[in-house]
This record gives structure tokens, sequence and C-alpha cells, in this order.
């Protein structure tokens, strides 16, 4: 037999390689902290005529309290107590840039320029979330021993630590992936009454990214965000109470007041995506713009939790 | 062929010190780290922050300070829009925390023999990551690994020792032996019955022995000061209780 036509000899015919039209997401921990409840949420100072928010605190309802005074005797005044946390707002960008031809190749695949500007509100999310990381690492009290697991025990301790401070409920814990792992391995064994708590064998089940379950009335969340520590042997993550740490941004960005034409841009809420062509190149650029900043406010409020990475 | 990768400077990627490096040191070099890039820092030191270590020349226990990052990013931690961390630095120091220089570090407190303890490498996005120099990263597939060099044991210990760090208030250490022994008597009660819990105690019992013979270099006995003797009229009057005399015995 002979001239048969196989796959392999009809080069100009066929081609290599044929681009799906589904795009497969690359692996990254996407989970976002900024909704949490325990983490303040501020109104940026810009309208203001700053950069910088001031929060003030103030010891009322209970912070002072009476003291006997005879019958016969003056009382005497006692001194208010206040003090305030700052917020510093500052831009937070991230910027791409495409040819012409590589936009119009992108035929049914992509990404388009909608995706790229829908992927500064993800952009965003994850910038807030690595500044809270890199704050909540800064408590002045700390639990775990160095290049050692995670241990039940160590959660005892940071709990045990905001318990004396007297912090409120509703506590919640950030660690990196690794605690977390190493936490699930010490609850596998642990005895007494916990072993038998529905959260504990909750806490076991395999997790996906950001919230892993409820333990002991702590939220545990996990973001490979969480900074190393000890010369790259640890990892430094947190447990805290709300008001232990806030974040401030411009909620809307008054595109009016900055003179963009329209078209230029996408307004979603804090972000803001502009495209510039550049004629000359044929490049299209998306640049997008975020203004936030993240503080520690109370820090006995909260605790470090530095064990093995 | 092995490939040979020199550290161009300060911040240079670190791998490898001009000898053949291995595939992972490779593959960090060529691709970047698959890490998240992160923010410059200094590192600071807090009298409350304390761990207890290996000493590794010594190999004894030894109480150091667990140091934290002060980032220098705009909008963190009130670095401000341009990148100045004055007021981060001066918030930092009314909370306690003592700011380290990067010029206590020197040539020889550092693998690469540079001054300085940041280094930053470049990560699989072109952006950069920040770490101390004894981290040193380095990336196999997906995956993140740290070298851990244990120069950085002997920096910190050198600031104590030295004194540019304060030494380890006595009370850290009772502190410490004390939440040993309470992590013993919790495993205790549950050791009978669960061979985990058993190895637990005896985790915590060698814990506590560690932390008792912990050397804390640079100590010093520490003036508390006394409180005020109060004024005699904030002074309690307690009332003299009425003497009672024993009649005697009607004869």
């Amino acid at each position: 037999m002979a001239n048969e036509h196989l796959y392999s000899g009809l080069a100009d015919l066929r081609a290599a390689e044929v681009l799906s039209r589904e795009i497969q997401l690359l692996l990254a921990d996407r989970a976002s902290l900024r909704n949490h409840p325990a983490i303040i949420r501020l109104e940026g100072p810009f309208a203001g005529g700053s950069t910088v928010l001031s929060v003030p605190a103030v010891g009322l309802m209970g912070y002072d309290e009476m003291g006997a005074v005879a019958e016969g005797s003056a009382s005497s005044n006692t001194a208010l107590t206040d003090t305030s946390y700052t917020i510093t707002l500052a831009r937070q960008a991230l910027q791409r840039q495409a040819s012409d031809i590589a936009m119009l190749t992108q035929g049914q695949v992509g990404p388009a320029l909608l995706q790229f500007a829908e992927d500064m509100v993800m952009a965003a999310e994850m910038r807030l979330t690595s500044m809270l990381c890199n704050v909540l690492d800064d408590f002045s009290a700390s639990v775990g021993t160095t290049t050692v697991n995670l241990s039940v025990d160590d959660v005892y301790d940071a709990i045990t630590t905001l318990e004396v401070a007297n912090t409120p409920g509703g506590l919640v814990s950030i660690l990196h992936p690794q605690q977390i792992a190493d936490f699930q391995e010490a609850l596998r064994s642990e005895g007494g009454a916990v072993q038998y708590l529905a959260a504990t064998a909750e806490m076991l089940a395999a997790k996906g990214q950001g919230y892993v379950g409820s333990w002991l009335g702590v939220d545990f969340f996990k973001s490979s965000r969480v900074p190393t520590a000890n010369g790259g042997a640890d990892r430094a993550g947190s447990m805290f109470a709300r008001g232990a740490v806030g974040y401030a941004e411009a909620s809307s960005i008054d595109v009016g007041q900055l003179g963009i034409p329209q078209g230029a841009f996408i307004s979603s809420g804090p972000i803001l995506v502009e495209f510039e062509r550049d004629a000359a190149y044929s490049y299209n650029k998306m640049v997008g713009n975020y203004y936030a900043g993240v503080s520690l406010f109370q820090d006995a409020m909260g605790v470090s939790i530095i064990t093995d990475a | 062929m092995p490939v040979t990768i020199t550290p161009d400077s300060a911040t240079s990627t670190n791998q490898g010190y001009g000898e053949p490096v291995a595939l992972s040191q490779a593959e960090t070099v060529a691709k970047g780290l698959r890490i998240e890039p992160n923010d410059p820092f200094a590192l600071k030191a807090h009298p409350t922050r304390w761990s207890m270590y290996d000493d590794p020349d010594t190999g004894k226990p030894i109480l150091l300070p667990v140091l934290g990052r002060l980032s220098h990013s705009p909008g963190m931690n009130n670095v401000d829009h341009r990148g100045n961390p004055a007021m981060a630095y001066g918030k930092a120091t009314t909370d306690g925390w003592l700011p380290i220089p990067s010029g206590w570090c020197t040539s020889s407190d550092t693998p690469d023999g540079q001054p300085g303890y940041l280094r930053s490498w470049r990560t699989s996005n072109g952006r950069r990551y920040y770490d101390t120099v004894w981290a040193r990263p380095y990336s196999v597939g997906n995956s993140i690994f740290f070298g851990c060099d244990a120069g950085y044991i002997r920096w910190v210990k050198r600031l104590v020792v030295e004194g540019k760090i304060p030494a380890c208030p006595p009370e850290v250490k009772d502190k410490l032996i004390a939440q040993a022994e309470k992590r013993r008597t919790r495993h205790l009660k549950a050791a009978g019955s669960n061979p985990y819990e058993a190895g637990l105690v005896k985790d915590a019992e060698e814990m506590m022995e560690r932390i008792k013979a912990a050397s804390i270099p640079g100590e010093q006995a520490v003036d508390y000061g006394m409180g005020e003797i109060p004024e005699a009229d904030e002074l309690p009057e307690i009332p003299v209780p009425p003497t009672r005399t024993r009649k005697a015995k009607e004869s």
C-alpha cells in the first residue's frame, strides 16, 4: 500500500497544537481576609484632606470603676484615659501591558482586556490580605517554640494569653498552611474532653483555602502570606480579637475629581482600573489602583503564634 | 554540567557561593522563587518576646528574643505614601519595640559575607521576595523551602551578649517554666489511656528541664523600684477592739 493520508504527513493541513477554550487558573492562595468582622474596616481620610486617618479610643463604659468615698468627704477627679491609632493610606497598584498583536490574536481564548480588569479586583483583595498578614505577626505577646511544630498546647496558650488580657470573644486565628497542617496532626491524637467535640472532627477534614473551621470559639483561617520568622525557620501566625487590627481604604475614587475622560476607566468601589493607549508602540496598558492602609490597634488584643515552618 | 551562581550584591539571589549548586538552586535562579512577593522590612525586638533556641555552638538551650518585622511598605503600619517609615518607627518605639539597624549585622554574621541582614530574591512573576540572609529560600517544583542558616542564632545571641538588645527579664523564664508545667499537668490527665498523651507528658517534662537549664545571655539584676509610702491620711485606721477583762470568779 502507498499514499495513505497520515496525520504525520499533513503538516500543512493540521496544527501542531490547538488552544483549549477553557483556561485553567494557576494554583495560588486566593482566600481573602477582607470582610471578616474581627478586622475593623474604616473609611479612608482623603475627603478630609489627608492620607492619615486617626482612630480615637477612649476609656469609657466601665474602663474606670467608681471608688468609695466616706460620708463627709469630697470625691476627687479621675482622669479620662484616651489614645488614638493611626492608619496611613498609600497607593497599591498592578500594571499589565499588551501589544496590539497579542490582543488581536487572542481569538476566543483570551485573556481579554476585561478579564485583566476583573483580575485587578482579586489582586487588590490579595494585596490587602498580604498587608494584614504582615502586621499580624507583630504582637508583643507570642506563643510557640522555634522549630517545633504547632501543637494544641500552643493554641491553648494563645487562647489563655488573650483571656488573661480580657479580650472580648470572637477570636480569629490566621496561620500559615503548614501551621494548620501541624495543628490538624496534633488534633488527630488529642485526648481529653476535646477529642469528642464535633468541631475537632470538623477541623480534621480536608480543607480548601481561607476559612478552615471554628474550634473552641476561635475561627481559623490559613494563608500562605503569613510571613517567616527566626531566619526562615518558623512562620509567624496570629490569634486576635476585634480591635487588634484595622484597615482603611478609599471606598470610592472620585473619577470626576481626577478628570479622567469617560470610557478610559472602570471604577468599582475602592478599585480604579484605567486603560492607556500608547499608539507609537501599539501598546495597551491597564493599571489598577487601590488606596489602602493597615495598622495594628490594640496590641494586647492579639498574640503572635510562632512555630516551625 | 553544574551551574555556578555567585551573588551579585547584598540583595543578591544568595544561592550558592561560587560553588556548584543543586538543581533546586539552579531552578530558583532561572525561574525565580515560587512565592508571593513581599516588601522590604527591618527587624525589631520586644522585651516580652522570647523563646528557647539551641545554641549552635554549645548545643545547650538558650533564651533569645523572637524578632519581629517592621515593614517599609507604603500603607503598612503607618509607612507613608512616599515610603517614609519615620512614623512607623516612632509608633513601634512607643510600643516598646527596639528597631534593629542593618549596621548591627556585619559581614562576619552572614553566610554570604556581606553586611546587613536583608536580602531579596526574584520571584517567578518578576517581583521581589525579601527575607533575612539566613532564610535562604529556594524552589523545587511548586514547593518553597528555607535553608535556615544557624548563623541567625549566633547573630541574635551576639546582639544580646553585647547589650544591644536588653537581656531577657527573669520573669519570662519563670513564665515559660509555668507554661510547660501547665502542659504537663494537662497531658497527665489523659496519659493513662492515651499513649500519645503519655509521650506529650515526657515532652513537657523535657521542655521544662531545658527551660530551667537555659542560659540567659547578658543577664543582669533588674531594679524594679519600690512603691511609694501612702500619705498618713491615706492609711486606713484600724479600730482597736475593746479590751476584755476576765471577771474574777466569785468565790
